[in-house]
């Protein structure tokens, strides 16, 4: 029987902060004080939730299974993906409930359906958005926008498929995708940066 | 049939990921600490406040008297704060091993040390201590790699 791996959770919070950071990125989700609108979950408040259930083992892990990490990072990227999708779907049946009040009576709007702060910024899960935002993020650097061209115009998805479609080696394209990383979290912290000095500006 | 359309829109956000970002597995510990102070967050603060977290929890075990589940007790070991007084030779040995780290990190971040200078190399004396553990040489070599990588990407940026 194999032996399971031997977990350090130094490492696993982390890393998993880290690619939590990536993907509230993805979603236009910046800057420390981010949370996922509606649920107000943070980075830290996923990270914890996952590695709180792995160490409580109400996550189980087996080896057989692939590498604990990526386990857990599948879990992180689903649990935020459900978040997002749960906000907006609450949004939507706000904003029916909301509409439908307009039309009562009184003709007044329920002010508790609106979302409880006008900081909340409510994700799109749209493609069309999200491809949006990945062409905005890399508009001024023209040798990341060649990656984002051949997987979103192109339609690629394969390391080996993308890196003979711009000409170079797999090696130069696991650069570019650290520097799309990287590029991606402080483009999205810039933006929340700025949402947020806009919000402090306007008095409610 | 909503399932269904979350699950393939789910699918097709992985799919845009993987080919724009990579696996989450290419995310190594020093990337990671890098991305999350490029969200603004400091990757110590984020595993002292996991601990307390964690610790907060610890107690509710406690408190119903349940036996800790192992890796709870192990993962309270690895992030408890360097800052806490070591309880153990183990802790002190991990504390220092830090710092080192924490130097060789900020002696990294000085580019007038590497540029236009030849190739570092790294002694690894390290490897020779009977007293460390397989678990410190990983972690040590984890920190020449990471230094390693830093030293040429710095190079190709230069």
């Amino acid at each position: 029987m194999q032996k399971p791996e031997s977990p350090d959770f130094e490492e696993l919070a982390v890393r998993l902060g880290g690619c939590a950071a990536r993907i509230f990125a993805e979603f236009g989700l910046g800057g420390p004080r981010a949370t996922v609108a509606g649920v107000g979950l943070s980075i830290e408040d996923f990270v914890w939730r996952v590695l709180a259930e792995y160490a409580e083992g109400k996550l189980e892990y087996e080896d057989s299974r692939g590498k604990l990490f990526s386990l857990l990072a599948t879990v992180l990227r689903n649990d935020i993906i459900d978040a997002l999708r749960k906000a907006a779907h609450a949004r939507e049946e706000g904003q029916t409930q909301v509409s439908r009040a307009g039309d009562s009576e009184t003709g007044s709007s329920r002010l508790g359906e609106f979302p409880s702060s006008a900081a909340e910024i409510y994700i799109s899960l749209e493609e069309d958005q999200y491809r949006e935002r990945v062409r905005a993020a890399f508009a001024d650097e023209p040798e990341l926008g060649e990656v984002v061209k051949a997987v979103l115009d192109l339609d690629l998805s394969k390391p080996q498929e993308i890196a003979e479609a711009l000409g170079i080696s797999t090696l130069e394209y696991q650069n570019r995708k650290k520097r799309l990383r990287r590029r991606l979290v402080e483009y999205n912290l810039a933006k929340g940066n700025r949402k947020g000095a806009r919000n402090e500006e306007t008095p409610l | 049939m909503k399932k269904r359309r979350s699950e393939k829109q789910s699918e097709r956000f992985d799919q845009l990921s993987l080919g724009l970002f990579g696996e989450p597995a290419e995310i190594g510990f020093a990337e990671a600490e890098e991305l999350l102070r490029c969200a603004g967050t400091d990757p110590d603060q984020l595993k002292a406040r996991l601990y307390e977290r964690l610790y907060d929890e610890a107690q509710l075990y406690r408190r119903a008297r349940k036996p800790l589940p192992a890796l709870v007790k192990r993962a309270l070991d690895d992030l408890r704060p360097l800052t806490a007084p070591p309880r153990t030779e183990k802790d002190l040995a991990r504390q220092a091993k830090r710092l080192v780290e924490r130097v060789l990190e900020q002696v990294n971040r000085l580019p007038s040390l590497v540029e236009g200078k030849p190739s570092l190399v790294f002694a690894e004396a390290y490897r020779q201590k009977r007293e460390l553990s397989a678990r410190d040489k990983k972690l040590l070599d984890r920190v020449t790699d990471d230094l390693r990588r830093r030293i040429e990407d710095h190079k190709k940026d230069s």
